[in-house]
């Protein structure tokens, strides 16, 4: 299991201004895995999040262990580590993922030279071709704006984009569909599920408070409340038997958010809303 | 729907273009009201100009109706007011700006020389204020390009800020002319007549930029597309250019302000190292109460200060393009950075204020009962200046007066910026147009009107203070304005009254008092630079700018009579940066 | 037209009639006329007493922009709304307070919509002696508290010291104070924990029941609208593209765009379908 282990987290301990707020954190995410991580807010994910991908403020101490594709990250900054141990990332605040100065297409390209070793031309015709394959409607007008003129769903998928370019072994995504409307939410969730999770795409670590979003994504679910971890199991395990007092919390929201009568959509295919295998 | 839209759209261009172009009218209406006003002067100074002139050409001479007319006649003063104004207004379009009271030749080419040597020297205090923001803001790219952005301490910055340029120039004045003896210290036309200005010119803008600069590229630096650059496979060079484009825009305005803020601090300058620039002869004028001469030199002041500001806001637009226009500029966010103790420097150069104050309390400070010069002693510890008055008890009454003329000024400004930030849209101009007029230049305007005099330094420091705090009272309504329980107060049935005293008022009134108090001691510095110019209290009023304009001509022989009053200022001027620094972080 | 109506047919609390709306970009090229966009088109709309809507879209759709109109917050650029006979259109806060003490508005984020320097006590008094309300403002006070269930101790409370479901609670009382006929809320349910949640559904049944109280329920998410409304309006492109009896929609949604949106209030449920936990119908039957 560890052979093929992309991101490991051992022992992890974050503390801000001192006090604990993530304590023993431990978990894994292997080749070709869409894992979720779970919690309400508060409980240290977005902390994770920037412990993992080398993004954590200064007031932040983190102790522990983080190995991604082998090597131990944890003391290192996003901007100092080397190439095979870099994952792409994809945030809930599109406006700061992006240089809102630099046309989408320029900062798009960029990857495409520096990873795939092409020429500016064929790079350009790289991020056509790759932002075709998602879907993306009016690629070559979109490519020449900045990125504050686009919609927050066209900013994601941008987003998403740039990390899936540099190909990374990981993508982290922080709550990358909590700032979006239902349909938008959707799109995101399905395109996410389409570019990761296989034997040459990457794995994908989710973190969210939505269990709903997690179900339609991730196989596997790791859960946290208070900073430390209190369930680990497969989706349709936890769903079918929550453990913790958050964990059921979670599962009555469902009920809860779910609609009061059974599903009579005419078209409606039951596999595609659950990914969760029995 | 295309049919309904194009016939309503036209109007709405017209009104949105309209409110658009507010800021530039009501930019070029207190433009054109200035330009009116100094127009006026002969007849606002409510002096009989006729008699001054007679004087100044004819000594002590008594003056006759016959000799006075002569004069009025003569200077044209004859003509009604309005009628005058146009005159010299037609005669400024074919460059005639009229005729010296003094001298009797014309203004415009003496103050168009003397305005190259200004623009020079100007242009060197550029270079040194470029070259010290690039050395201050090194460590700042270096940790931000490391992935590891924190704010510089930036105490060098600060201490470059805290001394204000009449100060800096005296005080390179005694270490490096009279203590070194390395550079002249006075005089214009060699390269090396122009280092030390362009140093106490160029330092204090080069600290101020240099600390915007560091704290806006850290901020630029922890956005999180640098960290998605880095990974995207940027080049380190290409995310530092990017890094200060980025940063540039939000800060342009502030520099537009460094930059006009130094055709004030030339007028110091320049009167301090004896340049014959157009501060200097703008600021002899004043003295010499030569109307046309003042005249010309406060226009041509503006007309830098206005071309300067123009540039700065034309840049921005330029750089920030179509983002702009888009009205989607992403925040930067600051993470508050605290020192160990915020309050500790603040709180010992309070201390060490105090004691001058209550050391020097009890002594007398107007009669000359020492030596001429003499040395300090236990009994006279700071020295006598001189008229042989003793130093320690002027400072000290000093800073009672300079401090209670700050209170007065922070007192009505205060009232005067929550009143005028209440009404953010129509304010918007004048706050534009307040702030870029360093207090120096208002001070010279005051006193064409009114002689130099402490009522009259309170009045220009007032009126060109209450801009900042206007801004910040315009400021926080938006923010009260925009928050949900105000917005929700229409369905309430809460009316306009109502909101203002009951809603906004309340959460407004507590961080502007704040802000003005922390103003206290940087609207002290400008008292006293005023006083310096002497376009402040007249002699023998122990006040600190005065005190130390009295010094430097014993610069030699006494260097103590310079440098007590220098110390003191210094001590004031870090009280200022140390509290507006903790303004800006609380 | 449209609003005509018969002598017998009960005349609606609220109507609109063909609202549009036009937003126009603002631009540096000023002298140029420029294409606006239509935020709102030919809006109709008729609201009677007790009856419970939604207003579901997705986020673009132009919700806020007609909630802005029916608040008369901002004016149409055609079209009229009417309350109960009379126009309604923005104007001074004085020749408003009819169309207040009628219509109330509970916003999106109810906790942050209460003045932290206020007591509870005030802030629930101001809308009655702002909109001058006849009677005694004390009984009505405590009458609203008993409503939403809140202890009377609160009473002398600032927001700042009450939770975040109690916060909620006042701003609703604020609202439920006035007795208005019709309420509008903004994502009612959405950030709530579930005891609140319940809560608040509860209240709206009962105010719809007891009082009469008709309701707007404004939300992106389709999900809520079959517990809390009998018809459900879709609001995309600026266009109303469905108004129907919530189940119908359900079953049978016509537009594309309303299928893309009950499909997505569907996948959550589905998850829930295979839990062995009392299903969902259980916890809140629907009527």
């Amino acid at each position: 299991m560890s052979g093929n282990d992309v991101l490991k987290v051992n022992e992890l301990c974050i503390r801000v201004d001192g006090q604990p707020v993530v304590s023993d954190l431990c978990f894994h995410v292997a080749a070709g895995e869409r894992v979720c991580l779970l919690g309400p807010s508060g409980s240290g994910k977005s902390l994770t999040a920037g412990a993992i991908l080398g993004l954590s403020p200064h007031s932040v101490h983190v102790d522990g262990s983080v190995c991604i594709n082998g090597v131990e990250v944890a003391d290192i900054r996003a901007t100092r580590r080397p190439v095979q141990s870099r994952s792409g990332m994809v945030f809930q605040d599109t406006h700061s993922a992006l240089n809102p100065l630099v046309s989408v297409g320029t900062q798009l390209r960029e990857p495409f030279m520096r990873f795939h070793g092409l020429s500016r031309r064929a790079a350009d015709e790289a991020v056509v071709t790759l932002l075709r394959g998602m879907q993306m409607a009016h690629v070559e007008e979109i490519l020449k704006r900045s990125s504050a003129e686009l919609s927050g769903g066209q900013r994601q998928r941008i987003c998403m984009a740039l990390a899936l370019a540099c190909k990374p072994a990981l993508i982290v995504a922080d709550e990358p569909t909590t700032a979006l409307d239902v349909l938008t939410q959707n799109e995101v969730l399905k395109l996410l599920r389409e570019c990761t999770g296989t034997a040459d795409t990457p794995a994908l670590l989710f973190i969210s408070h939505d269990i709903g979003a997690a179900c339609r994504l991730c196989e596997r679910a790791v859960i946290i409340d208070e900073g430390r971890l209190v369930e680990s199991n497969t989706l349709t395990h936890i769903i079918a038997n929550p453990q913790h007092r958050f964990t059921r919390q979670l599962v009555r929201a469902l009920h809860d958010s779910a609609p009061g009568r059974p599903p009579f959509a005419p078209d409606f295919d039951a596999r595609e809303g659950l990914l969760c295998t029995a | 729907m295309s049919t309904s839209s194009v016939g309503v759209a036209p109007s709405f261009a017209l009104i949105s273009a309209l409110r658009a172009l507010v800021p530039t009218l009501s930019r070029l209406v207190t433009l054109a009201a200035v330009v009116v006003l100094v127009g006026l002067l002969p007849w606002l100074s409510g002096r009989d100009p006729a008699l001054s002139i007679l004087r100044a050409r004819a000594g002590d001479q008594n003056p006759t109706p016959e000799a006075l007319d002569a004069i009025r006649a003569q200077l044209g003063l004859d003509m009604g007011p309005w009628e005058k104004l146009g005159h010299w207004l037609g005669g400024l379009m074919h460059g005639d700006a009229g005729v010296s009271w003094i001298s009797g030749g014309p203004v415009l080419p003496g103050m168009l020389e003397a305005t190259g040597v200004s623009l020079m020297l100007m242009c060197g205090a550029l270079l040194v204020a470029l070259v010290t923001t690039v050395l201050l803001c090194v460590t700042a790219v270096r940790r931000g390009l490391m992935g590891e952005p924190a704010p510089t301490s930036g105490a060098l910055g600060a201490t470059l800020t805290a001394l204000p340029e009449f100060l800096l120039a005296a005080i390179l004045l005694v270490i490096f002319a009279a203590g070194l003896n390395w550079l002249p210290p006075y005089g214009w036309g060699a390269p090396r007549h122009m280092v030390l200005p362009s140093l106490a010119l160029g330092l204090p803008a080069g600290g101020l930029l240099g600390r915007l600069f560091s704290d806006g590229l850290t901020a630029s630096f922890s956005e999180r597309w640098v960290a998605t650059w880095h990974v995207a496979g940027f080049t380190r060079r290409r995310i530092a250019l990017a890094v200060l484009k980025r940063t540039l825009p939000s800060l342009l305005p502030q520099v537009g302000l460094v930059i006009v803020g130094l055709t004030g601090g030339a007028i110091a300058v320049e009167q301090v190292f004896s340049i014959p620039g157009l501060g200097r002869a703008t600021l002899g004028a004043a003295s010499a109460q030569d109307l046309p001469a003042l005249q010309t030199g406060i226009l041509l002041l503006l007309a830098i200060a206005v071309v300067l500001g123009g540039a700065a806001g034309l840049g921005r637009t330029l750089l920030l393009g179509r983002t702009l226009r888009a009205g989607a500029m992403p925040v930067t966010h600051h993470e508050p950075h605290r020192g160990r103790w915020p309050w500790l420097v603040p709180a010992v150069v309070a201390l060490a204020l105090v004691i001058i104050i209550v050391a020097g309390m009890g002594r007398d400070p107007l009669t000359s009962s020492y030596l001429r010069l003499q040395t300090p002693s236990l009994a006279l510890p700071l020295g006598a200046d001189g008229t042989g008055r003793d130093i320690l008890a002027r400072v000290s009454h000093g800073a009672l007066s300079t401090m209670g003329m700050a209170l007065v000024v922070v007192t009505i400004t205060l009232i005067l910026g929550i009143l005028i930030g209440l009404m953010p849209r129509l304010a918007a101009g004048p706050i534009e147009v307040t702030n870029a007029t360093p207090p120096v230049i208002a001070g010279l305007v005051v006193a064409g009107l009114m002689g130099p005099s402490a009522g009259g330094a309170i009045l220009a420091v007032t009126l060109v203070s209450w801009a900042p705090l206007a801004a910040h009272t315009a400021a926080l309504v938006t923010e009260v304005q925009g928050q949900a329980h105000v917005r929700i107060t229409p369905m309430l049935g809460v009316g306009r009254l109502r909101l203002l005293t009951r809603y906004v008022l309340p959460a407004v009134i507590g961080p502007v008092f704040r802000h003005a108090m922390l103003r206290l001691p940087g609207i002290a510095l400008a008292l006293a630079a005023l006083g310096f110019l002497g376009l402040g209290p007249r002699p023998p009023a122990p006040e600190w700018g005065l005190l130390l304009a009295e010094g430097i001509p014993y610069l030699e022989r006494a260097p103590w009579a310079v440098l007590v009053p220098a110390l003191a200022l210094v001590l004031m001027s870090v009280l200022a940066v140390s509290l507006s620094s903790l303004w800006r972080r609380g | 037209m449209h609003g005509v109506d018969s002598d017998d047919a009960p005349v609606p609390l609220l109507c609109a009639n063909g609202l549009y709306k036009h937003l126009h970009p603002p631009s540096l090229a000023f002298w140029r006329a420029r294409q606006a966009r239509t935020i709102l088109r030919d809006i109709h709309l008729s609201i009677q007493a007790g009856e419970r809507i939604g207003l579901a879209g997705v986020s673009g759709a132009g919700k806020t922009t007609l909630l802005n109109l029916l608040l008369a917050l901002k004016g149409a650029d055609a079209g009229s709304i009417t309350c109960q006979g009379r126009a309604v259109r923005p104007a001074s806060v004085r020749a408003l307070r009819w169309y207040r003490r009628l219509v109330q508005y509970i916003p999106q984020d109810p906790a942050a919509s209460l003045d932290p320097r206020m007591s509870v006590r005030d802030l629930i008094r101001e809308p009655l002696v702002r909109l001058s309300v006849e009677g005694n403002h004390t009984r009505r006070i405590d009458e609203a508290l008993d409503r939403v269930g809140l202890d009377r101790k609160f009473l002398s409370h600032r927001p700042g010291a009450l939770s975040g479901g109690q916060a909620q609670r006042v701003a609703i009382a604020r609202a439920v104070a006035l007795r208005p006929r019709l309420l509008l809320a903004d994502e009612p349910l959405s950030g709530l924990d579930l005891p609140v949640r319940a809560r608040v559904m509860q209240l709206f049944d009962d105010m719809s029941r007891l009082d009469g109280t008709a309701f707007v329920i404004i939300s992106h998410d389709l999900a809520v609208m079959p517990r809390l409304c009998e018809r459900t309006l879709i609001l995309h492109d600026g266009a109303i593209i469905e108004d129907r009896p919530t189940a119908a929609l359900f079953e049978a949604p016509a537009h594309e765009h309303t299928k893309a949106l009950v499909h997505a209030a569907h996948l959550d449920h589905d998850i829930t379908s295979m839990m062995p936990a009392t299903p969902a119908t259980a916890l809140y039957p629907v009527s």
